[in-house]
């Protein structure tokens, strides 16, 4: 899947490239709005990277351009975070905005939830990773067939861990995702709560499977012996 | 355009002439008004004083005219009718038969121009009329018929010359019309002097503004012997100077707290970068750097956060998303939330009471959230954690209490400052960025509500959110 970014600071551009490439997406940059419009009018992007603060013609305008042009889902960024501009921007037909600076597994969630948009959602199944079996239906954790008991949250965050198991999840989107709770606070429950998770699932087994992926996030998957 | 550092009491724009004008402008309506009224006034009284007099002469004169046996009588006896006039030389008669129309005695050539004149107007005894001589003096008269004793009609035509009475309002008018300028001179003048001098108490203003500053703004209106007016407004100039002064200077201590704050992270990346970059490095060592600056830079994203958020509902930025929040659903979600910290210290938290405000639904969980876990992290362990909801005075309060070591006295009033902490050290380790009840209090602000702390000896410390009653939902 290639994915346009429009951004003029070279060095925003640079991580963003390298961050998606690494996930696995092809990348193109433009580094101002003409030339960002011109590529997203005429190439075959699944998705547009806009961020609003452009020399010359803005995002804004290269949004409103692109809109009477083609559909394509489009992800704002920007450095002012005021709600005129995103109902500015919604308005102009983006499908998602992002507030910098922000983090890095935030940005890939977003780009994948606008990928999959669209397309039918997987239906839940058994999920399974290593050993390590999660029936969300019945709600049972199973590790080398043995049952694991676990409270309703611990249930939920081990869910979602295994739901994108291989993908690094940060603090703010576990705690968004688990509790409904959509802000930054300096609580450590999220880390207490990993803690707990690993007491059950990890500690008791020689191959563990929570990683912490330290400034970033905490990611289930199997990970050969470093 | 440049400002003249004087104040011009001359020029066109000044306060004093205006004053002085205005003055001039009414002093000249005021007299100009009494003086028409007062002529109004005194002619009036001269016309009945004139008619008074001329009806006395023609009662006197019916009494002379009964007296006369005949019409002849009166030629041959003119002088009974000249004594009637002697000392009133601005009154005339003439007399004529009323049947031949043939005047029988007449006592000056007004008195017989006055016979063709008031003969050719309507006659009614008592009626006064008035008439012009050829002259252009102006008269007023009666005319009529008396009887002789023998019953005989006689015409009698009286006159007044109102020329007396003319002169005297001529006199009164030309007399004003001279002392009114003088009059009207002397009130602006002294308009304009009573003005520049109760204005000039506005120098001080001036002055003072000339000297403020951002450097200066310690200067404030000097109050004594300001008028009452000039009083209060210096008094609110001066309050004014030290609202802008207190909230410079707070503003000030405030961006060099926060250069110091973001200074520490940024000096502990810097740092790190640059000695990660002295030598050759393992991929392990590149990576602990890079770990250990994405947490540096986490704490800098969360205080430009933190920052923007109490900047927003500071300045008053509508930053609210009103919608009833159940309170009590709200707290249940955090200390839900919150439960595990709370578990790992042994701690019990309880929610009472229920209550609807409105407000912005994320902003109250946030307030909520930083003071829960304040009261956790504060706490005895084992102890127990209350979040107590009630409706006060059509007040909704909602008090998060914890027993504890407490805040000592002299801290409690810092601690809703930006970057004040009680134990710096400690905070700092446990990644807090100095804002967490400073977001509290800009939250309840832009909620138009407070936030109140108190702390007992015993421990036991209650931080109470304050909803006015306008959010307070019924």
């Amino acid at each position: 899947m290639k994915i346009l970014v429009i951004e003029d600071e070279p060095k925003a551009a640079d991580y963003l490239r390298q961050g998606l490439m690494e996930s696995g997406y092809a990348v193109e940059v433009a580094y101002n709005g003409t030339d960002g419009l011109h590529a997203a009018v005429n190439g075959d992007h699944g998705l547009v990277i806009l961020d609003i603060m452009l020399p010359g013609i803005d995002g804004f305008a290269v949004l409103s351009a692109l809109r009477t042009a083609r559909q394509i889902p489009v992800l704002m960024l920007t450095a002012r975070g005021n709600t005129d501009d995103k109902v500015r921007g919604f308005d102009l037909g983006a499908d998602d905005y992002l507030l910098k600076p922000f983090q890095f597994p935030e940005l890939l969630a977003r780009v994948r939830a606008l990928l999959k948009r669209g397309q039918p959602a997987l239906k839940e199944t058994v999920l399974q990773t290593a050993d390590l079996e999660i029936d969300p239906v019945r709600h049972r954790a199973t590790r080398a067939s043995q049952r694991i008991d676990l409270s309703a949250k611990e249930f939920a965050l081990l869910t979602l861990l295994a739901q994108r198991a291989g993908e690094v999840l940060s603090r703010t989107q576990i705690a968004s995702l688990v509790w409904d709770i959509h802000f930054d606070s300096d609580t450590n429950v999220v880390e207490v709560a990993i803690r707990r998770l690993r007491a059950k699932i990890d500690d008791p087994f020689d191959e563990k499977l929570i990683h912490t992926v330290r400034g970033v996030g905490y990611v289930l998957e199997r990970r050969t012996a470093a | 355009m440049t400002q003249t550092p004087t104040i011009n009491f001359w020029s066109r724009n000044s306060l004093a002439v205006r004053i002085a004008l205005a003055s001039a402008f009414f002093g000249l309506l005021l007299t100009g008004g009494a003086t028409v009224t007062g002529l109004y006034a005194l002619s009036q009284q001269l016309e009945i004083r004139a008619a008074d007099e001329l009806n006395g002469k023609r009662d006197l004169l019916l009494h002379v005219l009964s007296e006369m046996p005949s019409p002849e009588f009166i030629v041959s006896n003119q002088h009974r009718f000249g004594d009637l006039l002697i000392g009133h030389d601005d009154v005339h008669l003439a007399l004529s038969d009323a049947v031949t129309g043939q005047t029988m005695a007449s006592f000056s050539p007004t008195a017989l121009q006055s016979v063709v004149v008031l003969d050719g107007k309507r006659n009614t005894d008592s009626s006064i009329s008035s008439w012009r001589s050829t002259s252009d003096a102006q008269f007023i008269a009666v005319h009529g018929t008396g009887q002789v004793a023998n019953g005989k009609a006689v015409r009698y035509y009286l006159s007044l010359d109102r020329r007396h009475d003319h002169v005297l309002l001529s006199g009164f008018v030309r007399t004003t019309l001279v002392a009114l300028p003088l009059l009207l001179l002397f009130v602006g003048l002294g308009a304009w002097f009573i003005a520049r001098t109760s204005l000039s108490p506005l120098r001080r203003f001036h002055q003072l503004a000339l000297m403020v500053g951002t450097r200066s703004l310690s200067h404030r209106v000097s109050l004594s012997g300001l008028p009452a007016e000039l009083f209060e407004l210096a008094q609110a100039f001066n309050s004014m100077l030290g609202r802008i002064d207190d909230g410079y200077q707070r503003l000030q201590a405030f961006s060099s707290e926060l250069a110091h704050e973001m200074r520490t992270p940024v000096a502990t990346l810097m740092g790190r970068t640059q000695v990660g970059l002295f030598k050759i490095r393992t991929v392990a060592e590149l990576r602990e750097i890079l770990e250990g600056n994405v947490e540096e830079l986490e704490r800098l994203t969360r205080l430009i956060a933190d920052m923007l958020l109490i900047a927003s509902a500071e300045h008053n930025v509508d930053i609210l998303n009103r919608e009833p929040v159940e309170l009590d659903q709200e707290a249940q979600q955090i200390v839900e939330y919150l439960s595990l910290p709370a578990e790992e210290r042994g701690l019990t938290i309880e929610v009472a009471g229920a209550a609807t405000v409105m407000g912005d639904r994320q902003l109250i969980q946030r307030a909520l959230t930083n003071l829960v876990s304040n009261a956790i992290r504060h706490a005895h362990a084992d102890s127990k954690v209350e979040l107590l909801i009630a409706t006060e005075n059509q007040h909704v309060i909602l008090a998060v209490i914890n027993v504890g070591d407490g805040i000592e006295p002299h801290h409690l009033p810092h601690i809703f400052e930006r970057f004040y902490r009680v134990d710096s050290a400690r905070a700092r380790l446990d990644g807090g960025t100095g804002l967490g009840l400073a977001i509290v209090r800009s939250i309840m602000t832009a909620h138009g509500g407070q936030v109140m702390a108190q702390s007992v000896e015993t421990g036991q410390t209650t931080f109470t959110l304050s909803f006015p009653e306008k959010t307070a939902v019924v």
